[in-house]
């Protein structure tokens, strides 16, 4: 088995996650520094999906209220998740679930709002669809939204925010190739792993406090990209 | 019902000097992929510990 399910990769061990109950095909997508899981499973052939958390061997499974499908991504240390689900009638909406409170996150301006990551200090980052229908990405301190995009890229989507505020994600050139990105500040870098394009593209989905940054490349591959240390002066 | 597999981790440590917009980053790369997967695998997140969660 390997397929259709949940992982967590703890060294060179794998474990397998898997909502009791559900059917096959939980997705784990978010974990804080207390080893705490958030994803989304199903547990019917309507395919609407809920909510999980994971703390230990427990599972506690949720949804958004009055949602018809709920998806969440992103846990921080305080244990805030954040994450999107469809209304009742099919409308995307983004929400922050705090303990038992729910709050619906919708950019100012824009559409289908998708929260995807947060950190320590509440920022939220995510994507959503401009005016013009082309996907954009924001970052949500307090009630301050802010756009986030690559210079020159067609189409810049934030995944994953970490302690120190930094954002990676991926986006597209003018050429239409796929790139990771990471966002320190004003200061962008590009990441991708080797070779590189055109034969892989690289998708950055989450980044740690360290800077270690995970997400997939070409041909249903992932990876962990770990900054190398800089030479002492 | 948790399942501990051993890992099939290709592990492919490379270096890169990243195009960068005002300067080069520097990583080592593992390649991975979930033990019997003949499709995906996307990893999605990672914590301090270098715990990583995923499909």
């Amino acid at each position: 088995m390997g397929d259709g399910g949940g992982f967590l990769k703890d060294g060179d061990t794998f474990t397998f996650i898997d909502v009791p109950g559900a059917l096959p095909g939980t997705e784990a997508h978010g974990i804080n520094a207390a080893g705490q899981i958030v994803g989304w499973f199903e547990n019917d052939i309507t395919g609407r999906r809920h909510g999980f958390l994971k703390d230990g061997d427990t599972f506690t499974t949720f949804d958004v209220p009055g949602a018809v499908t709920t998806f969440p991504f992103g846990i921080n240390a305080a244990g805030q998740i954040v994450g999107w689900f469809l209304d009742a009638g099919l409308t995307i909406h983004g929400f922050l679930k705090d303990g038992d409170t729910f709050t619906f996150i919708d950019v100012p301006g824009g559409a289908d709002t998708q929260p995807l990551g947060i950190d320590a200090a509440g920022q939220i980052v995510g994507q959503y669809s401009e005016a013009a229908g082309v996907g954009g990405s924001f970052l949500k301190d307090g009630a301050t939204f802010t756009t986030i995009k690559v210079p020159g890229a067609m189409q810049t989507l934030a995944e994953g925010i970490n302690a120190a505020g930094q954002i990676v994600g991926h986006f597209s050139d003018a050429a239409g190739i796929t790139r990771g990105f990471l966002k320190d500040g004003a200061t962008y870098t590009t990441i991708e792993v080797p070779p590189g394009p055109p034969s892989a593209g690289t998708e950055a989905f989450g980044i740690n406090a360290a800077g270690q940054i995970v997400g997939t490349v070409s041909e249903g591959r992932s990876f962990l990209a770990t900054p190398a240390r800089r030479p002492q002066k | 019902m948790r399942r501990s597999l051993l890992p099939a981790v290709l592990s492919l440590s490379l270096l890169l000097s990243a195009v960068a917009t005002t300067y080069a980053a520097s990583y080592t790369f593992t390649i991975f992929t979930m033990p019997g997967a003949t499709l995906l695998t996307e990893a999605f997140g990672i914590n301090n510990a270098g715990q990583i969660v995923g499909r």
